[in-house]
């Protein structure tokens, strides 16, 4: 009887022991941990973050059984069978996948993954067997467009923000080498023989006080030997937003869609291009240079942020998608050539083109990406859940039929309002965007006289913060943002063209409320380098921190920082934020800076900084791009 | 009869804190978040404090990437943490209410004081740990807390609103360091680490005392003593090897002046 006393105690104990140990555990990781953290992390849909599908690339397998279709915000890729026309198959990865390609044997797939909350970029090998990731393979700040060589030993991948292209060697699973590009490479197609690869550089990398040879570029990588062979500016001048690139068949030529900002002129009209017209560069990839520059637009519309292109197999028709106007304009390609050979501008020509291509208006929201089989265009929207084929047949396809990637949700909130953003219908006859002159929210790297300033050039500026950093505009002409007389609604009226309503605008303001910065790349595993915390304490020592303080880095009052301006010498500025200074050269109210260290060696500007040494100057630099 | 009772009782009792001991939670130190597919999303490191309560959480993602640190308080029933970036500057905050209905909402705002979620999301425990997720009265996730024999936490799986096992966490105790001062027998701080090839133990004085450390079989038989003396004020650091131990949970046992003063389990794997 005693000894069952005794162990019912002692059973007690260790049952209480038991109790204390799992309330222990909770203190430490409550209930709320993990659905918190998972949400956050983008994984778990709520009702600000419903998880749309967001189809950002598409890839053909080698038997043209499958399309493979890069989810982003679902952190998925689906097999799209095309027998069926459905989704069959879906591959989990850890991060947000910005591109897919796949291997020869069509045995694998080839994700670039990177997102604004992670942009350290991987390439994530899939294998469509496993269902799953079996190598991690590092690669450079938010790699995108994955290409593989022509014998699929190759990877290549562009990273945007970090400026390079990763080599990466396939069997060893190691990036061999990195190679300088010019400015945010997107996009790149690789010729059929395999000895070149054709990179777009989205934005122009100079000042943008130049307006003689402003430019975005494209660079041609001799894959032999991992060399840059030659940089091609896009003219004319202006040209930027470079997002969608795509080689002919015969390896003979590039096609490079791009934007024309007319940034020269007072941005006081719309019609015909004035401000923004839409375009494709064609690069003659054996001559090295610009064979000519199309424009896509007719003369009385235009097709807003032109994207992705493709080919049709029998090399009869060229295929172009404009994101903003939601379009696919087809060319006859033969005749398309032979027009750009004749050696006159077609940069800005409405009539020559029009008998020899037509343009269909899609079911899609924001058709980004496309890929071809035989003569048809699938086509998905990065704001639609479905795929829209398209037979291409003659310069006037049929509208063909949508199929669903997976469940469809109702656009809201801010997702809402980055569609609006990027919708040219917001636009006076589509020739633009709100995204136009601020991709992905940032600015163009341009100058523009805005029609309610006239005759001053002021230079884009990002829109990461600017809800929260009033007054917007460098002479804070317009007080906030939001609001009726705010940045969004007066950007509708006189950069649009259209009367601002609240349908459009809230959720555009959403967007911009919600906006976060994308990590810079000179972080070091997401911290300061040694390098850039003897900088931050230089910019604490010497004051820079008075006019650009933590948290948002800017006071955002008004100074004359000594800028050389001769029509406003002595006007002051709206002191810009530092975060994501990394990307958004070039710098200044007028733009005639493309590097933080000019500006900071401006005795005007900062007498402390101007007497720094170049170490000191360097590390002060490094500190200011790690923001 | 009475001898045999009380020779009994200090059996049991002495079994009774043996088992105690063994059944004491380990700190978790590190937690890994993985999708269905075994992909590794982040994970998380827990810090503590000298009397072993957990003050920070670390963020980063699969590559090591840092993301951000989150503190705690509480005040008023409802537990804020706080998170901030690599530079310290605030990016969420997060309200943990108490209570109300059987449920406990929590909300996450960014800096400027914007709904991360859209609307609270609340938890509320359905069954033996497992805990219903929801927003709106509508159910977001299930997540179920799996703990081992000695009661530690080792896991938790999130189905997702249908069912379907969508994520897990894999939970890992201090079989990479504890730190945990004992200010009250003026030995502070105070840290294990045990790694493959050693256990070591580091402490600092505020005066000479006796202190011995030992090293504990879970069957409660003394393997190791790292050190059994008096120290002098200061710094002190000893080792030793685990090469010809098991992998396995083993206690440690420190008294200082001859008093128990703490007795944690310490995991060696290999």
């Amino acid at each position: 009887m005693f000894n069952k006393i005794l162990y019912t105690f002692l059973f007690s104990i260790v049952c209480f022991s038991s109790v204390r140990a799992q309330s222990n555990a909770l203190d430490v990781i409550p209930p709320s941990l993990v659905p918190g953290l998972l949400a956050l992390n983008g994984d778990l849909s709520t009702l600000k973050n419903p998880k749309y599908l967001t189809p950002s690339d598409l890839a053909l397998d080698p038997e043209k059984k499958f399309i493979y279709v890069a989810m982003r915000q679902m952190k998925q890729v689906a097999q799209f069978d095309l027998a069926t026309n459905r989704v069959v198959k879906k591959f989990l990865l850890p991060n947000e996948p910005t591109g897919v390609a796949v291997s020869k044997d069509g045995a694998m797939l080839y994700v670039t993954c990177a997102s604004d909350r992670w942009p350290s970029g991987m390439v994530c090998e899939v294998s469509i067997g496993a269902g799953k990731v079996t190598r991690r393979i590092p690669a450079g700040h938010y790699a995108r467009s994955p290409v593989l060589s022509r014998d699929g030993n190759t990877l290549y991948t562009c990273n945007w923000l970090g400026n390079d292209l990763s080599v990466i060697d396939l069997p060893g699973g190691v990036e061999k080498t990195r190679i300088k590009m010019v400015r945010e490479p997107y996009a790149a197609a690789i010729t059929s023989d395999g000895a070149t690869l054709v990179v777009t550089n989205s934005l122009p990398e100079q000042k943008a006080i130049d307006t003689i040879s402003l430019t975005g570029k494209v660079s041609l990588v001799n894959t032999s030997n991992n060399t840059v062979r030659a940089v091609i500016p896009v003219f004319p001048v202006g040209t930027h937003s470079l997002f969608g690139v795509c080689v002919s068949k015969d390896g003979k030529y590039a096609f490079v869609s791009h934007l024309v900002g007319r940034f020269t002129l007072p941005a006081t009209t719309f019609a015909q291009g004035w401000i923004h017209s839409n375009n494709v560069a064609i690069i003659d990839i054996g001559a090295e240079k610009l064979l000519n520059d199309i424009m896509i637009d007719n003369s009385t519309q235009g097709f807003g942020n032109p994207w992705g292109m493709a080919q049709t197999e029998d090399e009869k028709y060229l295929c172009v998608l404009s994101a903003g106007s939601h379009t696919l304009t087809v060319y006859d390609y033969p005749k398309l050539i032979d027009f750009a050979s004749k050696g006159n501008d077609l940069s800005h020509e409405f009539t020559a083109l029009t008998s020899i291509k037509d343009t269909l208006k899609l079911s899609l929201k924001a058709p980004r990406s496309i890929a071809m089989v035989g003569n048809k265009a699938y086509i998905a929207g990065y704001f639609s859940d479905s795929i829209q084929v398209v037979t291409v047949s003659s310069i006037n396809p049929d509208a063909g039929k949508l199929y669903s990637l997976g469940e469809s949700k109702p656009l809201q909130g801010e997702h809402l309002g980055e569609f609006y953003f990027t919708d040219a219908y917001q636009c006076l006859q589509k020739w633009q965007s709100c995204f136009s002159c601020h991709p992905f929210g940032r600015p163009d790297a341009l100058n523009w006289m805005l029609a309610s300033e006239s005759t001053r050039q002021r230079n884009a500026k990002s829109m990461l913060y600017s809800w929260w950093t009033p007054p917007t505009n460098w002479n804070g002409r317009r007080p906030h943002a939001g609001g009726a007389d705010g940045s969004v609604r007066m950007g509708i009226y006189y950069e649009l063209g259209l009367k601002p309503t609240e349908e459009v605008s809230v959720p555009i303001d959403s967007f911009l409320m919600y906006m976060k910065p994308v990590p810079s790349p000179y972080l070091v595993k997401g911290k300061l380098s040694e390098k850039a915390v003897r900088g931050k304490q230089i910019y604490e020592r010497i004051g820079c921190d008075v006019c650009h303080p933590a948290p948002l880095y800017t006071d955002s009052a008004f100074y004359n920082a000594g800028v050389p301006d001769s029509l406003d010498a002595t006007v002051n500025w709206n002191t810009p934020s530092l975060i994501e200074a990394w990307r958004t050269a070039p710098y200044s109210h007028s733009g005639r800076y493309d590097k933080i260290k000019e500006i900071i060696e401006l005795r005007a500007h900062s007498l402390g900084a101007s007497q720094l040494s170049e170490k000191e100057k360097d590390e002060l630099v490094e500190f200011v791009n790690s923001l | 009869m009475r001898k045999k009772i009380f020779h009994d009782t200090l059996r049991c009792t002495a079994a009774v804190f043996s088992l105690a001991a063994l059944t004491w939670a380990s700190p978790i130190t590190r937690m890994d978040l993985f999708d269905a597919s075994d992909n590794h999303l982040l994970f998380i490191t827990f810090d503590y404090n000298d009397k072993g309560d957990c003050i920070q959480r670390n963020v980063f993602s699969s590559d090591s990437t840092f993301m951000y640190s989150t503190t705690f308080t509480t005040s008023n029933g409802v537990k804020k943490e706080h998170s901030v970036d690599y530079l310290d500057n605030t990016i969420y905050n997060t309200n943990i209410n108490a209570p109300s209905g059987g449920a406990t909402a929590f909300t996450t705002v960014d800096q400027f004081g914007l709904s991360q979620f859209g609307a609270p999301l609340s938890w509320k425990k359905s069954t033996e740990n497992t805990y219903d997720i929801t927003q709106n009265g509508a159910k977001v996730c299930t997540q179920k807390y799996e703990y081992n024999a000695d009661g530690d936490l080792t896991g938790i799986t999130v189905m997702d609103k249908n069912g379907n096992k969508a994520w897990y966490a894999q939970i890992i105790h201090h079989n990479v360091a504890v730190r945990r001062g004992i200010s009250e027998h003026g030995m502070n701080p105070m840290r294990f680490s045990v790694s493959r090839s050693a256990i070591k133990f580091y402490c600092t004085l505020s005066e000479a005392k006796f202190v011995s450390v030992e090293l504990i079989s879970p069957a409660g038989r003394r393997i190791e003593s790292l050190v059994h003396g008096n120290l002098t004020k200061g710094k002190h650091s000893f080792s030793s090897s685990t090469r010809n131990l098991a992998s396995g949970a083993y206690i440690v046992r420190v008294s200082i002046d001859g008093t128990f003063a703490l007795t944690r389990k310490v995991i060696v794997q290999k």
